[in-house]
């Protein structure tokens, strides 16, 4: 509390002090959900109908000419007072067109820009890559494909860890149609470094994410990501890993995407699509306890609008999520046993949208999500429906 | 048929037809005065005078500081090799603009022959405000490298351009008077306010404030001054034929 107390007294000392520096704007939104009652990470509330709402402050300053402190304040009904966005950025140094930022940044991966957030999100939900939690845990060596409780439900990592905000700096800039920017930051880009101990570092090395795209014409925008580095936290001995005893940090996570970005007139499309691998091939090859497989998932996303008429705009999304199959011994807290098969549950989801702006202010979405899951007996009902009202400020 | 009828035929004239021709006279005096009373009344009204004036600026202008910050912190702009080129700050040519609301007539005032341009230009939206008559089509040309998606969902028009790339214009007629609000769907600090006035008596202050509002019919009227985003002062003021009104604003 005295924490939120300070912050809210920073805040309000920035306003107050420093007015014709500081651009306040933010989003508010309340949103009716309701979601079939199956059994699935995407069922809400058990499928009982709920109210949800979201908060976002961003407090930008500019500190001269060519550096700003830009910040992202974010509630939700399910957490506290959280800073998604916190960074010092430098525009045009020494006059060499190179910027930088640092802080808590934004990565430079993938085309998600200013979709993270409500006003700009046609649908309710981020594409499925940055929000389905695979059968991965992130702590250990641990499949959870294994355990029955959560043969539905995921409970480990994403693949994109949701709005891809983390601690480390990036540099970027523009040559003519190209642009580039790199960043090196605490965790990784399914693991970000926000959720370690006390904020900090919890590998030995730094996660390095990179980006370069072009724009071939106004409104074709192609891009290529690429991120490595440890996912998991460092157990610093191998002694502390639970059934492993090896260190997670020497297993990298890889991930390659590409990224296309077009709109003329009344139409957008958006479309992502990437290849990943959690390393463990090489994991413990001295006694061969644990899976010699590599974790390795492809995941698309491709998301048009139009806008009908000034107010009325009509959306689609379809993005899915293809993970391969081991055939491996696992280890488990019961002992060894022997998996062949997809290593998570294959995810497809279809959304359509209708968003109707009442004013330039307030947005109405109607939002409908199709789930479905594969290599089930039964795709679990989880269906999504969703009534949302956005307003910006 | 009467021999004596050769050259008129008309029937003979009597006593009564006298008040007839009276009457008959009568109205054509009473017409030709009426039309005399009509012409030296038009030309009474048009005699038109002047307004002249000054604009002094006092207050800081956030309006601009907000959108030249805005374009400055544009965070997931891809745009951000330009947004660092500096940019000319509005000149008050850009902002203000003194009009009478109404000069109390229905009549219709032709729009002009050229369009005005709202410029999409440095990412910004040239001029800020924007005066036109009803009825005017105003252009919106894009001079930026990146897409504009200019729209407003203001009562007298709403539109949306879509998105369109550089070089490219799309224009907007604008049939109701009233203030519309412009803005662009992917540069969220960009804004522009375009005045469909009723009537052309109007002026765009020069960079030195100074404004005249030419040829405007002899009466009493309110004298508007929109700043930036608003309305922010009006005075009234009488003109009278082939004389000079002075009002002077400050804000």
């Amino acid at each position: 509390m005295k924490y939120y107390l300070m912050m809210c007294a920073a805040v309000g000392w920035f306003v107050s002090s420093a007015a014709s520096q500081i651009n306040v704007s933010g989003e508010g939104s309340v949103g009716y959900v309701t979601s079939e009652r199956g059994f699935s990470q995407y069922v809400i509330d058990n499928g009982n109908p709920t109210f949800v709402w979201r908060w976002d402050l961003f407090a930008d300053m500019r500190v001269s000419d060519n550096i700003t402190l830009s910040s992202n304040f974010r509630m939700l009904q399910d957490e506290v007072f959280h800073i998604d966005y916190f960074a010092l950025r430098i525009s045009d140094i020494a006059s060499t067109g190179v910027n930088a930022q640092m802080g808590l940044i934004d990565l430079p991966f993938g085309n998600l820009g200013n979709r993270r957030f409500p006003k700009e999100n046609p649908f309710y939900d981020l594409p499925l890559m940055n929000e389905h939690l695979t059968s991965l845990c992130e702590s250990d060596y641990k499949l959870w494909v294994l355990e029955p409780q959560f043969a539905v439900k995921g409970d480990g990592v994403r693949l994109l860890d949701q709005g891809l905000y983390d601690l480390g700096v990036e540099v970027f800039g523009r040559f003519g149609m190209f642009e580039y920017a790199a960043a090196l930051i605490n965790g990784m880009i399914s693991e970000t470094g926000v959720y370690a101990p006390q904020g900090v570092n919890a590998n030995n090395g730094f996660g390095g994410v990179f980006r370069v795209a072009a724009t071939p014409t106004t409104g074709l925008t192609f891009g290529i990501s690429y991120a490595t580095g440890s996912f998991m936290e460092d157990q610093h001995t191998d002694t502390n890993s639970a059934i492993y005893q090896e260190d997670p940090s020497e297993y990298p996570q890889h991930i390659v995407m590409g990224d296309l970005d077009f709109s003329l007139g009344y139409f957008t499309l958006y479309g992502q699509a990437g290849y990943n691998i959690w390393s463990f091939q090489n994991a413990d090859e001295d006694n061969k306890k644990i899976s010699h497989s590599d974790l390795k998932a492809f995941a698309y996303s491709v998301e048009a609008t139009y806008a009908v008429t000034p107010r009325l705009t009509l959306a689609v999304r379809a993005g899915g999520l293809l993970f391969n199959s081991i055939d491996d011994t696992v280890p488990t807290f019961s002992g060894p046993v022997h998996y062949s098969g997809n290593w998570d549950r294959d995810e497809f989801r279809l959304e359509t949208a209708i968003d109707v702006h009442l004013t330039r202010e307030l947005l109405l979405k109607g939002v409908y999500e199709w789930n479905r899951t594969y290599d089930v007996a039964q795709d679990p009902l989880d269906d999504v429906f969703v009534l949302q009202s956005v307003v910006s400020f | 048929m009467n021999d004596a009828c050769t050259s008129d035929c008309s029937p003979p004239r009597t006593e009564h037809d006298l008040p007839i021709r009276l009457v008959i006279r009568t109205i054509v005096m009473i017409g030709w005065v009426l039309t005399l009373i009509s012409t030296a009344s038009a030309q009474r009204g048009a005699h038109t005078g002047e307004i002249h004036g000054e604009i002094t600026i006092k207050t800081s202008d956030e309006l601009s500081d907000e959108i030249f910050r805005g374009r400055m912190m544009s965070r997931y702009s891809t745009d951000l090799s330009m947004s660092e080129k500096s940019v000319e700050p509005y000149t008050i040519s850009e902002k203000a603009v003194v009009y009478i609301e109404s000069v109390g007539d229905s009549r219709e005032y032709p729009p002009p022959d050229t369009h005005p341009q709202l410029n999409q230009r440095d990412l910004i939206f040239r001029p800020l405000v924007l005066p036109v008559v009803v009825g005017t089509t105003v252009d919106f040309p894009n001079n930026d490298k990146v897409f504009h998606n200019v729209f407003s969902y203001s009562q007298p028009k709403e539109f949306d351009l879509g998105r369109y790339p550089q070089g490219k214009s799309k224009s907007v007629t604008f049939e109701k008077p009233g203030v519309v609000n412009v803005y662009c769907e992917i540069h969220q600090y960009m804004y522009a306010t375009i005045l469909v006035l009723e009537n052309p008596y109007y002026a765009v202050p020069d960079d030195d404030g100074l404004f005249v509002i030419h040829d405007v019919p002899s009466g009493t009227y309110q004298l508007s001054f929109w700043y930036g985003r608003k309305k922010v002062a009006t005075k009234s003021v009488t003109v009278r034929g082939n004389e000079v009104s002075a009002v002077n604003f400050s804000f």
